[in-house]
């Protein structure tokens, strides 16, 4: 599956992608290219534009300017055009997404949580969707949490759910929007746990994470993003313990020696 | 108190049409407000603005002007005079649906943000994202609401009493000219209005604390 010409094919390219909220520029030509089965991570201090450039990628955020393609769909042609629910559909279904704060649905069980779009956005029979939606409970973690409400897990679990639920759909790509960021420590190292799983299997992952460990453990490269723009990228090594540019320097010290 | 009981048999007769009234209003107003409501969350301005403006008139004019101006003004232009229990299920239930309406949007306003864009980023269509996702958490805020106005539709409905309809409201103002008895009479009319509506409003109160126990969240291990 995974040739060496398959990983150097750009699989996901944001070019020049611009976000501006009442005239102000969030994300200010921001552009990134992913290979298949790359996992990218985004750091960068608070409002800084990472998390709505992350949105931008799955159209949950619209872009002023600027195209982004996944795995060769791309849903507007030229910025400000309305998509095709057709090709939002087509998108959405290649990307998964986990939220910092979960955004699981509190009426629904962790099984029905997960099944549900493999039913009514898929088209999965019922009971192939119970099947796959099992499989991944139990790889997460909490095969014995399936008919448990959200309110009756704990954080870190419910953010599992929300792992498994986004790879219900076999997307090519997951995003992760501060997975860990709503949980203490603890909790957020079985989140980790499970994203470091996820990784190992080939997952093509962009991250926007303020865990520098994870970061440079897991993934293939880092990009520093402060004020809209990408300030500085490259090996995650090499970005953290030797930055090049004064900003990501100044906001590395800051996250390090705390 | 012999007179009080007398009164009450005779009122009683009017319950049926108390209630025919307010349950045919509010039904035809809980389907009517539904694209109402679908207007004014519409993303096209031209809907938004027709939403808003029905919702607005029907709630800044009183429903007796409106109850005159269907059942007195409409057949001086040429249009079939409407019978009076018609003309006030007409009337009241479009009042309902802009009072409806605004209850539908509190309890989608209710629901956060996120449960919208978790439905959207796992490629659910509007149609599942709402049946599925959306209305089950809006009903919780929206039905106690809905049942409070229940009640208040329920009282309001005296006044289609003017143009002839035999509720109980009219059955004690004939009473009243009837009998020259007017105290025992409105009292007990107002007795059984507190019937009707009493165990409504205690319904109301034990359902807006059993929704609201059952989903309150426990952040956290």
């Amino acid at each position: 599956m995974e040739t060496a010409a398959n990983r150097a094919r750009p699989f996901l390219e944001a070019d020049k992608v611009s976000v501006a909220f009442h005239g102000k520029a969030a994300v200010d030509e921001i552009s990134l290219t992913v290979t298949a089965g790359e996992v990218v991570s985004i750091i960068g201090p608070s409002g800084s534009g990472k998390s709505t450039f992350l949105r931008c990628i799955n159209h949950l955020q619209v872009p002023t300017s600027g195209t982004i393609s996944v795995d060769g769909v791309s849903v507007v042609d030229r910025p400000g055009q309305h998509p095709k629910a057709k090709d939002l559909a087509r998108l959405r279904r290649k990307v998964g997404m986990v939220f910092q704060s979960f955004n699981l649905f509190p009426h629904l069980t962790a099984l029905e949580n997960v099944t549900l779009a493999q039913v009514h956005a898929m088209g999965r029979n019922k009971s192939d969707a119970e099947e796959r939606g099992r499989e991944l409970l139990a790889q997460v973690g909490l095969a014995d949490r399936a008919n448990h409400r959200p309110s009756q897990c704990s954080g870190g679990q419910q953010q599992r759910i929300a792992i498994a639920r986004a790879l219900a759909l076999d997307p090519k790509v997951v995003l992760f929007d501060e997975p860990t960021s709503a949980l203490d420590p603890e909790l957020g190292a079985d989140v980790l746990k499970v994203m470091r799983d996820l990784a190992n299997s080939g997952m093509t992952m962009i991250v926007v994470t303020h865990e520098m460990h994870f970061a440079e453990d897991v993934g293939d490269r880092v990009v520093f993003i402060a004020d809209g723009k990408v300030v500085e990228q490259g090996n995650p090594a090499e970005v953290l313990r030797h930055p090049q540019h004064e900003r990501t320097q100044r906001f590395l010290k800051a996250v390090l020696d705390r | 108190m012999t007179d009080f009981f007398h009164y009450l048999t005779v009122l009683s007769s009017g319950v049926r049409y108390t209630l025919e009234l307010t349950f045919a209003a509010v039904g035809l107003g809980l389907v009517l407000a539904i694209p109402v409501t679908a207007a004014r969350r519409s993303s096209s301005r031209a809907y938004r603005f027709l939403g808003t403006a029905f919702v607005e008139l029907l709630r800044a004019i009183p429903p007796l002007p409106w109850l005159f101006l269907v059942f007195f003004a409409l057949p001086t232009m040429g249009l079939t005079p409407l019978q009076p229990m018609t003309a006030g299920i007409l009337v009241f239930g479009i009042i309902s649906a802009a009072y409806l309406t605004e209850i539908y949007r509190a309890g989608f306003r209710a629901v956060p943000a996120g449960q919208a864009e978790a439905a959207a980023a796992l490629g659910l269509g509007p149609f599942h994202t709402y049946a599925r996702i959306l209305v089950p958490q809006a009903v919780k805020t929206a039905l106690p609401l809905a049942l409070a106005y229940f009640i208040g539709a329920l009282k309001d409905s005296a006044i289609v009493s003017v143009i002839g309809v035999q509720d109980i409201s009219a059955r004690a103002v004939a009473q009243n000219v009837a009998n020259s008895n007017g105290l025992i009479v409105f009292l007990a009319a107002a007795a059984i209005y507190l019937c009707l509506s009493l165990p409504v409003a205690l319904f109301g109160r034990w359902l807006s604390y059993r929704l609201g126990t059952q989903n309150a969240v426990r952040v956290g291990a």
